[in-house]
């Protein structure tokens, strides 16, 4: 790893590869300099703000009020003060609604790199994996990950779609955090006096249901389906990334504490709605916990909600398919960590009855055995 | 066919086909006998397994663990997933030790209750599943067979025949949206240091 800045494309060479490289490079300083004009045309519509990351700062810088208002509020909880340490990760975002300046043209015929459909977009990597492009319509989002920074166009700051105002930078962020050694996983994660219970299993398993009823009972809340996994001093943190949700209309009906901020979809064929935790709950948004149990819901035909040991097998078979099998593939090391996961913690099946009243309670049951079991360490 | 030597004479020599040869070689009257020697190893695609072939994980498509004795596969190139139990679970630790296939049915039946004639017709069974499922390829023969350092187990464990339970629900997902080539394992990750800014 230390020696590894070599295998950078080499900049002087004359090969087919020195030469897709620098048109990927010069791409991008095409979108810094859109960026940097947006700025000088429309200074007063730029703001700043700082986030923490899984516990790496992050400076984003947008210009356009309704964009910046309508990306960073799934950040809100990450928010930190401006203090003057360099910025681990950029972020720069411009609205050609406001300022007018266009995203710079560059067609997939000019990047050759490995292409994929994700999120209804192209996603186009360099053939190095240096630069990630994310194409979707009226968007684009590079991330070079050398210089570890996000630049992105939106075409209507005030007409972003559910999914981005859901999720902002969804793909390009996985991509980040993987650098950084934390892992996206498909798992819910709430906490009670800075103790996590990862909430695990695949779609429609319960995982939105458990995490918003533990939330509404009194937890504080990090996530209902993505949450980043970190090992730190051989034990496993879990960081929030997003504080935002989407329930369909009859899972809002059943948490009266949310019904009334759900933001529909403007697209038809999308039945969700978008909630924004940080209006309703601001001040139980964690930002990392360490894991110390595992639940995985499910739903059962039954008015109680009960508690039922799982087996070690059982939990890796519920949290690995769905963290692993995802569109965007998390390297070697991910299996290993969630079975480091699971060989730390307890599991339990939790069986979903139809008052979500005693989800909180059984959760707390939860960190209560996950207390007398004496994890190691 | 017959050419007189008046023809010969008047019109050349005839052009030889193929098929005017009076003894058709094999190679063209059936693959099967041209390529015999190879069909004998294969039925149906899948190997077939003799007691000292040797397997060994498809670590290029398959992510695996075994927790508690039970095994949790994932073929990252289709979306499906397995699991084995307890018997299952040994079978795999046994396959990626690089065991044959008579050394996993001889350290089964060493700590199992099960009858060695079994043992074996489980384990060539299952190893088949697992190979027509390419959770496993087959290993280079190196002919030894080696002891597994298993020792009689007293009393044995009780024996289940061991399953290959198959989940298809995340494969479904997957064949709408396939996994994308070159940024898979994220490539710059694993081979680089970026330099501080």
């Amino acid at each position: 790893m230390q020696d590894g800045a070599s295998a950078t494309p080499q900049a002087g060479s004359r090969s087919i590869e020195g030469q897709i490289g620098r048109a990927w490079a010069s791409a991008f300083e095409g979108m810094d300099a859109a960026f940097m004009q947006a700025t000088r045309i429309a200074q007063d519509s730029l703001s700043e703000s700082h986030h923490i990351f899984a516990g790496r700062r992050a400076l984003m810088r947008v210009i356009g009020p309704k964009l910046a208002e309508q990306i960073r509020r799934p950040f809100a909880h990450l928010l930190t003060d401006g203090l003057p340490a360099t910025p681990d990760l950029m972020i720069d975002l411009w609205d050609q609604a406001e300022t007018g300046i266009a995203c710079p043209p560059a067609s997939e015929r000019d990047l050759p790199g490995s292409n994929r459909m994700l999120d209804d977009g192209l996603m186009t990597a360099s053939p190095e994996g240096r630069f990630v492009r994310l194409q979707l319509p009226g968007s684009l989002t590079w991330l070079d990950r050398m210089t570890r920074r996000i630049i992105g166009w939106r075409l209507d700051g005030g007409r972003l779609s559910i999914y981005e105002r859901n999720k902002p930078f969804r793909s390009v962020l996985a991509v980040y955090y993987n650098d950084q050694s934390v892992q996206i996983i498909h798992a819910g994660l709430v906490s009670l006096k800075g103790r996590g219970v990862l909430i695990g299993g695949s779609s429609a398993a319960g995982k939105s249901t458990t995490a918003l009823a533990c939330l509404c009972g009194g937890f504080d809340y990090l996530g209902d389906d993505a949450t980043g996994l970190q090992e730190s001093n051989g034990s496993l943190l879990g960081h929030s990334i997003y504080s935002s949700a989407r329930l369909r209309p009859a899972q809002l009906e059943r948490f009266p504490m949310l019904s009334g901020h759900g933001i529909p979809s403007d697209d038809p064929l999308e039945e969700k709605s978008l909630v924004l935790l940080a209006d309703v709950f601001p001040a139980r948004l964690e930002r990392v916990v360490p894991i110390q149990a595992v639940a995985l819901p499910r739903v059962v035909d039954s008015s109680e909600s009960r508690l039922r040991p799982a087996s070690k097998g059982q939990a890796l078979l519920s949290l690995a398919p769905s963290s692993l099998l995802v569109s965007l593939r998390p390297g070697p090391r991910a299996m290993d960590r969630l079975a480091h996961l699971v060989q730390d913690v307890p599991a339990y099946w939790l069986e979903l009855g139809r008052d979500l009243s005693q989800i909180p309670e059984r959760v707390h049951e939860i960190l209560t055995k996950a207390d007398h079991s004496g994890r190691p360490g | 066919l017959r050419h007189s030597r008046h023809d010969i004479r008047r019109f050349g020599a005839p052009k030889r086909r193929w098929a005017d040869l009076p003894v058709r070689l094999p190679l063209f009257t059936s693959p099967k006998r041209a390529f015999g020697h190879l069909y004998t190893s294969f039925q149906g695609g899948v190997p077939v397994l003799s007691p000292s072939s040797r397997l060994r994980p498809n670590e290029a498509e398959v992510a695996a663990k075994v927790m508690d004795g039970e095994a949790i596969i994932i073929n990252l190139a289709n979306g499906m997933y397995y699991s084995m139990d307890q018997v299952g679970g040994l079978i795999w630790e046994l396959i990626d030790e690089g065991r044959s296939v008579a050394e996993i049915a001889s350290a089964i039946s060493r700590s199992y209750d099960v009858p060695a004639a079994r043992a074996s017709a489980d384990v060539e069974r299952l190893a088949t599943d697992l190979l027509e499922e390419k959770l496993v390829c087959v290993a280079e023969q190196d002919g030894q067979v080696r002891d597994v350092h298993k020792p009689e187990r007293e009393p044995k464990l009780r024996y289940e025949t061991p399953q290959l339970n198959k989940y298809r629900d995340m494969g479904d997902l997957l064949a709408l949206d396939p996994p994308m080539p070159g940024l898979t394992d994220i490539p710059w990750q694993e081979t680089s240091e970026r330099p501080s800014r």
